[in-house]
């Protein structure tokens, strides 16, 4: 299953600052950022596609909850899952990491996290890292 | 406008039936279109065969058996809309001169639960991307948010074609349902419950196609049938894309079949008399509504309220119980539609007739990106109304 790990590797890279970020790709030309990177920027077809940091916050613009696993998965569930609109505008489907994610507002503050999740049911099996978000902290709580 | 004639129905009804195959079904179907037409062997060209799940030369598999191969045997793949994609496949090529006599058929028998798809690739599987019915529901939710929708409107739009479905007898489900059992069944992906959910199931369609000059008579007209797929950017369209644009100007894809197909038809919205539309979860078809340009976004409520898209009222939509009654086959769903407004224009669609139907229009919304829709009128010619 090593393959399988290794598949998100190119979507979660780190800034300047060491933080994980995702990696998306960008058209000068069509002036969009896209995720994940592909060869032509997907809106326009231009083909000037550079690599692009994308944001590590946004704010929650959908968000259900998985309650049963489904095929292929072996993580936990009940687990969150949505839509979180970046900074820079993008929309990008997501894991939603919260306690209670079927109470999270719309509009709500989220910040960029990364989950190890499992690939099968033993140890063995190895685990893939994959992007969620989570409710940004309340800055005057920390 | 096409001249193209729909010269016999047949179905296997949708459900869950055992160990029977697709093809048994498929063959049932077949035989039963063939003979409404008086088509026999030797007297048709060729055959597109729609199926997602059937594997290689389904289609094939379904004419061996009846003895009936030897013509070109064409397998169609488009998700939700393959019915559509070989409905228009086979129009063409009767249009085009190249045969006079087309079979179309749509066989499916689909795995049981959440439909694991090959669409999606195995990490996504793993990190817990690929589950159907949330990405349904995050559609659900931000069509209540942006068209001030409820959970009760969700409901009720299940009320109204399980109601239809009861007078349907090849629906899979036949009983009436209250918007508190709706509501009161299984939250599967908050705001959808089990029962605003289609199941996928088993069954088969076929449809005889004929240049309309040959064709019987009281033949129902194909007036028009498009195929088109989704324009990049919207984040939460059948495409399931992993992200997309914040700009909401994109037009989907159902709405660039429809118009494709009322400009072919010469027809609009208001021409039409009985609508099925893709109804894979209570949102989908209240979110199709406005897509075909039946009524503007935010209508929904109030249309739901007075009843006029029931049966009965000024526009019916699902009558046969749509896919929430009969579930969802998904080579066969198009064609199943295309059955159903047939019985209808015929006007031998039993206790669920729309009275004095004469255009209607099939609409299906699937993976692919794939939106099909396809525009029959009624056999007696004549200036159509309104316009």
């Amino acid at each position: 299953m090593a393959d399988l790990a290794a598949m998100t590797d190119p979507m979660l890279g780190k800034n300047s600052a060491g933080q994980t970020v995702l990696l998306g790709g960008f058209s000068e030309q069509s002036q969009r950022s896209h995720f994940p990177r592909g060869s032509v920027c997907p809106y326009t077809a231009a083909e000037d596609v550079v690599d692009h940091e994308l944001p590590q916050t946004g704010v929650l613009w959908a968000c259900t909850v998985i309650n049963s696993a489904p095929p292929g998965y072996f993580g936990k569930v009940p687990f969150g899952f949505g839509v979180v609109q970046l900074d820079d505008g993008l929309r990008i489907v997501t894991r939603i990491a919260a306690d209670l994610p079927g109470e999270l507002q719309i509009g709500q503050p989220m910040q960029l996290v990364v989950e190890d999740l499992p690939l099968g049911t033993s140890e063995e099996d190895g685990t893939m890292k994959i992007w969620a978000f989570t409710p940004t902290l309340d800055q005057a709580a920390t | 406008m096409r001249r193209v004639a729909i010269a016999g129905v047949g179905m296997y009804p949708f459900g869950r039936h055992g160990e029977l195959t697709a093809t048994e079904m498929g063959a049932t179907a077949l035989r039963a279109a063939l003979a409404q037409a008086g088509i026999r062997r030797g007297e048709f060209q060729a055959t597109f065969c729609a199926t997602a799940y059937g594997g290689v030369a389904a289609g094939h598999r379904v004419l061996s058996s009846l003895a009936l191969t030897g013509g070109p045997i064409i397998d169609v793949e488009a998700g939700c809309a393959s019915g559509g994609a070989a409905l228009g496949l086979g129009a063409a090529a009767i249009e085009s001169g190249q045969y006079d006599t087309v079979i179309v058929l749509g066989i499916e028998k689909m795995p049981k639960g959440i439909i694991r798809s090959s669409f999606f690739p195995s990490w996504m599987e793993a990190a817990g991307l690929a589950a159907t019915p949330a990405y349904f529901a995050l559609r659900a939710q931000r069509l209540m948010i942006e068209q001030g929708i409820t959970s009760q409107d969700l409901a009720d739009l299940v009320v109204k074609n399980r109601a239809n479905g009861v007078l349907n007898p090849n629906a899979m489900f036949r009983s009436a349902v209250t918007r508190e059992q709706v509501l009161g069944s299984t939250l599967v992906c908050d705001p959808l419950h089990l029962w605003m959910l289609c199941s996928p199931n088993e069954g088969a369609a076929a449809v005889v196609l004929q240049r309309a000059d040959l064709a019987p008579a009281a033949s129902v007209r194909l007036l028009a049938t498009a195929l088109r797929s989704h324009l990049p950017g919207s984040v939460l369209d059948e495409s399931t894309p992993l992200a997309g644009l914040s700009a909401d100007q994109i037009t989907p894809p159902s709405t660039l079949a429809a118009d494709a197909a009322y400009e072919e038809a010469g027809l609009g919205p208001t021409d039409l008399d009985v609508i099925e539309c893709q109804d894979t979860d209570a949102a989908r078809e209240l979110l199709t509504w406005p897509e075909l340009g039946l009524c503007d976004g935010g209508q929904q409520p109030q249309i739901l309220a007075e009843g006029s898209f029931a049966l009965g009222g000024r526009l019916p939509v699902n009558p046969s119980g749509g896919l929430l009654s009969k579930g969802e086959p998904l080579g066969a769903s198009a064609l199943g539609q295309v059955v159903e407004l047939v019985h209808q224009l015929r006007g031998d669609a039993g206790p669920r007739q729309v009275e004095s139907a004469r255009v209607g229009l099939a609409h299906t919304i699937g993976r692919g990106a794939n939106a099909s829709v396809t525009i029959l009128q009624a056999a007696e010619q004549g200036a159509l109304g309104g316009r």
